[in-house]
């Protein structure tokens, strides 16, 4: 029980990482990126090919330290959403949303496809877990550990980031555009710092992921895992307030993983049925959501307004 | 020279598919303003529906196709009734992010009650006849191309003729304008989600006449449908039809020089240069 | 009396406009409404057809409060509104933009089209032209038929001359006088060339800061030494 208490905590932190990088980009930027799932992958099979030890299948083999991959993980993701910054962040908010569902479907067709570089879709096995052989039995509480500590930094940074003069220009931005050019704001500079930031974020949350299941392939990153949920994981929660990104998270965890646990005794005939119905119940959540307390369970930070009336 | 033909043949019966699926959105989109992320799996299930009544109920197929363009629309007019029509009066991206919550509510209801695996509508296969130069076509596609054609025909002589037609239009012109001028714009709206939906679920079975039906199937045509509509000029339905054919062209030629995996990219990168190089589309308004 | 606004209070959001006018438009009249950019001209106009929140007081027409009403209610009530811009639709023809004008009617009605295109022959040969490229007089002229399409019996006009030549200001003015004469609908007009437009309107009134400062009849307006001073240029 213990066990699968950890294991579900640890799953919820990386959700946690990849809901305060949305939120960082949705939240406080207003960019609209449903392309979670492709910088989740980037990171994850980023710090997978440059940790493990060598195999023929695929590009790899460089056993660098877990710290490296990690922030490789970082920098390749921001890498990528720079590249991907310069051509979409001019455009219109929806515009960006059809462009990063773009994005996502293209990086997980390349994962998918080039066998070379991600062994397809057999996937990469054998990623090293950091100090497994070290800890044994304990291990899964050494990484809740980290996790924790990873979300604790992100939150820290997000936070001073958010209440610096930085910050208040990226919500400013959020909230009227036209007023913060013509107040002299390089608009597209800041968001495409907003969209970089929040992108190496998710690259961090990929690459911890991956050294957590050791096992990453292309059916990983869907759109329904990797970007849905954290979607509705920010929505729940509250757009423009960590917190809630977290909050959200632990309740959409909870029962995305509950209803899991529910639909395990049904016979197996059924499971995909099953599956489909957890979907279902999700997307309906979302729109209950958003039609009865669209500000989200706890709102906007209320630093945010107050900053903005300033 | 063969494979270049054959290709824009495949090409244009692809491009048929998802022009009418962008008419649809390229419509809802300029008067509701609103990127609809659930019309790709709206097309899925009108696919379902026909598999529904043609396999399931055995009824022939003109029947099936009929009853499946009208239940599907039906579907669409409740969704808007119980979710957007609420949604509309935030901002437009709470709208979108309300459509994607319906696309996946869709897409795996169809999963719950067809299973995940494929299905057809006719298990036998056609000869395919061959024209001229050496292409072949099989029945099935001239008959989505006749379909195409009438269904296209139909739509514009309903956006040209009829009040409801030039009420769509002048709502995507100027949704301000409408109001003040008296027209009915809840009323137009439900008979855009109607003329979206019909047009959609026809663009799904005739996927599904060509290849197959799976629950995955429309929304893999998202974004080609949302780069028609973009090539097109959002708004335009004649710039939807337009751009449906380019793109489903273009991916077909596409597999001369890459592999065919990567169609969908394809799609994609032709509405990014378009969204770089002229933002309003091929046959849309300066904003 | 036709139409009567009753310290009304109203604006966007949190921030209040009017801060209660009151205004009288009888059977048959032409009225004015004239003041200072940002007085609350056009925000009154548009109160009236529902397209500004009213919080205090009231609007109504024919002794009936229309405060409820949706724009197209309004329509079908016999009143009918102008916008200052974008007041065609430029993607449909002329003459599909004055179907649109009689949206809630349920018959085409085809001598409604024959009293329009009398009203304004340049129309006539336009009538399959998109609005979009018309000429700016020729697209008030749409704008102004669209709305008298439906037979009103009040019309709303928000600045009829705005962004118009000279040339066309005074035809469009000299029209406006003459759909009154002629269909007998009452005007409420906002205007910025205000000395002209009190000069052909039965009676006026000077906003100011979302208040109502003058009110009497245009020629006693135009008379008025005070206004001429402060709000018609000396």
């Amino acid at each position: 029980m213990i066990s699968y208490l950890i294991f579900f905590l640890i799953i919820c932190g990386i959700y946690g990482i990849m809901t305060l990088g949305l939120n960082l980009q949705w939240g406080y930027t207003g960019l609209f990126n449903i392309g979670v799932a492709g910088f989740w992958a980037v990171g994850a099979y980023t710090s997978a090919i440059l940790t493990k030890p060598p195999v023929p299948e695929h590009l790899g083999g460089f056993n660098l330290p877990f710290i490296v991959g990690i922030l490789a993980a970082a920098v390749v993701s921001g890498i990528i959403a720079f590249l991907i910054g310069i051509p979409t962040l001019r455009l219109r908010e929806d515009y960006l949303a059809i462009a990063t569902i773009g994005i996502a479907e293209i990086i997980r067709l390349i994962v998918k496809n080039e066998e070379w570089l991600t062994n397809g879709v057999r996937g990469i096995s054998g990623i090293p877990k950091p100090f497994h052989s070290l800890l044994g039995n304990a291990y899964n509480f050494f990484y809740l550990i980290l996790v924790i500590v990873v979300l604790a930094i992100i939150y820290f940074i997000i936070q001073r980031g958010i209440q610096s003069p930085w910050g208040r220009v990226l919500r400013a931005i959020r909230e009227d555009e036209e007023v913060a050019t013509t107040a002299g704001k390089d608009v597209f500079r800041y968001r495409l710092e907003s969209l970089i930031l929040g992108a190496m974020i998710m690259g961090v949350g990929g690459a911890i992921y991956a050294h957590f299941t050791s096992f990453i392939s292309p059916e990983a990153f869907k759109p329904m895992q990797g970007t849905f949920l954290v979607w509705v994981m920010l929505i729940i929660g509250g757009s423009g307030n960590s917190l809630g990104a977290l909050l959200g998270a632990l309740i959409t965890w909870s029962i995305w993983s509950g209803t899991e646990i529910l639909t395990s005794f049904l016979p197996s005939a059924i499971t995909t049925q099953a599956a489909a119905f957890r979907v279902i119940l999700i997307g309906v959540l979302l729109e209950v959501v958003l039609l009865t307390k669209p500000e989200g369970l706890l709102g906007e930070d209320p630093h945010v307004s107050s900053v903005l009336k300033e | 020279m063969v494979l270049l033909l054959q290709l824009i043949s495949n090409g244009i019966i692809l491009g048929c598919i998802i022009a009418l699926g962008s008419i649809g959105l390229s419509l809802l989109y300029g008067i509701l303003k609103f990127g609809n992320f659930a019309h790709g799996d709206m097309m899925t299930l009108g696919a379902y529906f026909a598999f529904l009544f043609k396999v399931q109920l055995g009824m022939p197929m003109w029947a099936a196709f009929v009853l499946a363009m009208a239940l599907t629309a039906f579907v669409a007019i409740i969704v808007d009734q119980i979710i957007y029509k609420s949604l509309r009066k935030s901002d437009s991206i709470i709208l979108l992010i309300g459509s994607v919550g319906i696309a996946l509510i869709l897409r795996n209801f169809i999963q719950l009650i067809w299973g995940p695996q494929n299905h057809f509508y006719d298990k036998g296969i056609q000869m395919p006849i061959k024209l001229g130069l050496g292409v072949r076509v099989k029945p099935n596609q001239i008959l989505i191309l006749v379909v195409t054609v009438a269904l296209v025909i139909l739509a514009h002589l309903f956006l040209r003729k009829t009040k409801m037609g030039k009420a769509m239009r002048a709502m995507s012109d100027n949704m301000d304008l409408a109001k003040v001028t008296g027209i009915n714009t809840e009323q137009v709206i439900k008979w855009t989600w109607v003329l979206g939906a019909v047009l959609t679920a026809a663009a799904g079975i005739l996927l599904g006449i060509d290849t197959h039906l799976s629950p995955s199937m429309g929304w893999n045509l998202l974004l080609p449908l949302f780069a028609a509509t973009i090539l097109g000029g959002i708004g335009s339905p004649y710039g939807a039809m337009l751009g449906g054919l380019v793109i489903g062209v273009s991916q077909e030629l596409s597999t001369l020089i890459i592999p065919p995996t990567y169609k969908p990219g394809v799609a994609f990168l032709i509405m990014l240069l378009m969204l770089l190089i002229k933002p309003t589309g091929l046959m849309g308004r300066s904003v | 009396m036709i139409l009567q606004v009753k310290d009304v209070v109203s604006g966007y959001g949190d921030m209040d406009i009017l801060h209660g006018i009151s205004i009288e438009v009888n059977q048959g009249e032409i009225v004015s409404i004239v003041g200072p950019n940002g007085s609350g001209k056009s925000t009154t106009l548009k109160t009236i057809f529902g397209l500004v929140n009213l919080k205090q007081g009231e609007v109504l027409y024919y002794g009936d409060s229309i405060n409820q009403n949706t724009p197209d209610q309004l329509v079908g009530l016999g009143l009918s509104f102008v916008p200052q811009s974008d007041n065609v639709f430029p993607s449909l023809t002329v003459h599909e933009n004055l179907e649109m004008g009689a949206f809630i009617s349920k018959t085409n009605k085809k001598y409604r089209f024959d009293l329009i295109y009398d009203l304004f022959p340049p129309l006539k040969e336009k009538r399959k032209t998109q609005a979009g490229n018309l000429s700016g007089g020729q697209r008030q002229m749409v704008a102004f038929g669209r709305a008298l399409i439906m037979e009103p019996e009040l019309l709303l006009l928000d600045e009829p001359t705005a962004g118009l030549s000279p040339l066309y200001i005074d035809m469009i003015l000299e029209k406006v006088a003459e759909i009154n004469k002629e269909t007998g609908v009452s005007v409420l007009m906002v205007e910025q060339n205000a000395k002209k437009a009190l000069k052909m309107s039965d009676r006026g009134y000077v906003l100011a800061a979302g208040q109502k400062k003058y009110e009497d009849t245009g020629q006693a307006l135009l008379n008025n030494e005070e206004v001429a001073q402060l709000f018609l240029g000396g």
